[in-house]
């Protein structure tokens, strides 16, 4: 769908962890949280303090897998246990609404708040639900992203032959969007698509160069779309060499993108095509 | 935008049978369909609202193939769904027709199964009993077979998931990206849940008794409630209602309670009130959230007080009869608010003795028939403190 969606403010998180004391104060908020629930909630945190907003309209989120520390912790216990005296905790923080749930929580905000868990499109959902929350009338909503590779997924996407093609990643991203353009934004997210399954790479190529391609980056996550757009005589790049491959990674793509539009100037739009093994392919527009 | 929603279509499975009449049939007859737990061997001797067919006699109904690995969720969401889709008669040429499915527990049942061989050590397991895992799966396999075209999307916000399916898949057709959706949830019951609200403490070891003084917890069910929702341009050969408010609020209190004066609540039932653009005396009926635990009532009933002051409508909680089916609870009772409306029906509040001190008015507690109204209510709540009401309104 089209829209227009500004980013007011970013913030992701990949391989290199901050100290998470500078963005979760209460150590023993911190404790509990997991992993994937710390780095979202700073991801949120940085991407509110460079928008300098202190309050939203809503809250989008989408993860692929899901809080899978957490579940796996549960799960181990409910089995290495015999199912008797399990701490609840990894059970509270199974579920994937945790992390808009702890930002709703910190920021005392009790707008609008949902989660999408559909594979590599749930950022794209999260994305869509932020472009209609727009048109609604909701001025400032915080749309993110994220997934946590743990050693027993990385050990069972191994032996389901993924790491042949694929390096493994993680991370989270959020993004602070406005309806209206405000001073400072940094970009405009013009675009969100979600491709029907059935559709070949080279029908989404066409369909991405469709409204021309001059001073268009295109950041791919995939070398088959890279190649085929090459060809097309695009100029184009693979962000994944940079995030790994997780059904989020787009999230983080959208980050690399906001900082490629701001920094090198030389583009006035940039697409970022996803694709996620066989899951359906995705096309997020970033304009100036 | 504006454009009218309507509810063309329903389909659903419960502990009350396979189907909308049965559900009705159950409704009526006050049959409550919790009983002893006894898919799987668990040492907590719970009651549930299983579904009472195995997997194997879902598959076969469903005619799919055998020798493949289908999650529990997966089948109960696509006999819900295909039942709404058929019921509502829909010719799918031409239209965009989405698919918006709400899942809390996804494929954890069959995963379950994999973890117990994989724990002791890591290269057993059949990886393809993990195909089915993550919650957008069943979507996808729903999506396809039911051969749609349209937005295809999961939610997951716990035991909020479907009433926020049915508010994406209304707010997509209002604003024209969609000609029709099919929008509710599925979740099945699984040790996962029965293990982590059974760690919380709050299952109930006998019949949960929703709004009642003495309620001692919940008892988990299972099953999938859909909705089929078409735009006012779309012609159907029935239409049940219209899709007249919907809210989405955060309690923004706790991760699992909720909050003493029921904010995220009350927010949720004056926002889906204010866009219905009806009065606190138009809702004919609430299907109240009502899980029978502590907190929420207490919390539920606060909320309805602040709202409707000294006159809260009739209402009643439903889990008596199915039990709490967590991501698909909202596209159950869904059903069960639209069948109230059309058949002039409130439903009991079963194993109600006491009244609530935060709620002067009891629940309905038996049958009450030819009613006439012009609109119902439908609570769901959620960890994270999500919660959303919707509003069905005669047309």
């Amino acid at each position: 769908m089209k829209t227009n969606l500004y980013i007011l403010g970013a913030g992701g998180i990949s391989d290199i962890e901050p100290d998470y004391k500078e963005f979760i104060q209460d150590a023993g908020m911190r404790r509990r949280m997991s992993r994937i629930i710390r780095m979202s909630v700073a991801s949120a945190i940085i991407a509110m303090r460079e928008a300098k907003i202190q309050s939203l309209d809503a809250i989008v989120t989408g993860t692929g897998w899901g809080c899978l520390a957490d579940t796996e912790k549960f799960l181990v216990s409910i089995i290495q246990n015999e199912e008797r005296l399990l701490n609840p905790s990894s059970f509270i923080q199974s579920t994937s609404n945790t992390i808009g749930a702890q930002i709703a929580l910190m920021l005392g905000d009790k707008h609008y708040n949902n989660t999408y868990v559909h594979g590599s499109s749930s950022f794209e959902s999260a994305l869509t639900d932020a472009a209609l929350l727009a048109e609604e009338g909701r001025d400032i909503i915080l749309a993110g992203g994220f997934d946590e590779l743990t050693p027993t997924k990385r050990h069972l996407l191994g032996r389901m032959g993924m790491w042949r093609d694929h390096r493994g990643g993680e991370g989270s991203a959020f993004f602070v969007l406005a309806r209206e353009p405000r001073e400072g934004y940094k970009g405009r997210i013009s675009k969100v698509e979600i491709f029907s399954i059935g559709k070949s790479k080279h029908e989404i190529c066409e369909s991405a160069v469709q409204e021309g391609s001059d001073g268009t980056l295109f950041l791919c996550g995939d070398d088959e779309l890279c190649k085929n757009l090459r060809e097309r005589g695009c100029s184009c790049e693979n962000y994944k060499n940079l995030t790994g491959e997780f059904p989020t990674a787009s999230a983080l793509g959208l980050l690399i993108a906001t900082e490629k539009l701001q920094k090198e100037g030389n583009h006035s739009r940039i697409v970022l095509l996803n694709s996620y093994v066989r899951d359906v392919c995705t096309l997020i527009e970033l304009s100036v | 935008m504006g454009k009218d929603v309507f509810v063309a279509g329903l389909g659903c499975i419960s502990a009350l049978g396979v189907g909308v009449s049965k559900q009705r049939g159950s409704l009526l007859g006050e049959i409550s369909g919790i009983a002893p737990l006894t898919l799987f061997d668990t040492i907590h001797g719970v009651m549930a609202g299983e579904v009472h067919m195995s997997n194997e006699d879902l598959r076969e109904m469903l005619e799919l193939p055998s020798g493949k690995e289908y999650s529990r969720t997966t089948l109960l969401g696509l006999a819900a769904s295909g039942e709404a889709l058929k019921d509502s008669g829909l010719m799918t040429e031409g239209l965009r027709v989405g698919l918006i499915s709400a899942t809390s527990v996804g494929g954890m049942d069959v995963s379950e199964l994999f973890y117990r061989e994989y724990l002791p050590d890591n290269r057993r397991g059949r990886l393809r009993q993990l195909i089915g895992h993550d919650c957008g799966a069943s979507t996808q396999f729903i999506y396809d077979k039911l051969g749609l075209n349209g937005f295809c999307t999961t939610i997951n916000t716990a035991c909020s998931s479907a009433n926020n399916a049915i508010m994406l898949g209304s707010r997509m057709i209002k604003a024209g990206l969609l000609d029709a959706v099919i929008a509710g949830g599925t979740d099945s019951l699984c040790r996962f849940t029965v293990n982590g609200f059974s760690s919380l403490g709050i299952l109930d070891e006998k019949h949960c008794r929703p709004f009642d003084a003495g309620r001692a917890g919940l008892n988990l069910g299972e099953g999938a409630g859909y909705l089929l929702l078409v735009s006012d341009r779309v012609e159907c050969k029935k239409i049940y209602c219209k899709v007249a408010g919907y809210s989405n609020a955060n309690d923004a209190f706790h991760q699992t309670a909720s909050s003493s004066e029921g904010e995220g609540a009350y927010l949720a039932m004056k926002g889906a009130l204010e866009m219905s653009g009806l009065s606190g005396d138009d809702i004919g009926y609430i299907n109240v959230h009502g899980t029978g635990t502590q907190n929420n009532d207490a919390s539920e009933a606060t909320a309805m007080v602040r709202l409707f002051g000294e006159s809260v409508p009739p209402f009643s909680s439903t889990k008596g009869y199915t039990g709490h089916a967590l991501g698909a609870a909202g596209g159950l009772e869904s059903i069960f608010a639209i069948l109230a409306l059309e058949g002039g029906f409130i439903w009991p509040n079963l194993n109600f003795r006491e009244r609530l001190e935060e709620c002067p008015k009891p629940p309905q507690t038996v049958v009450k028939q030819g009613v006439t109204m012009r609109s119902v209510m439908t609570n769901s709540f959620g960890f994270g403190g999500n919660c959303t009401t919707l509003i069905f309104e005669k047309c």
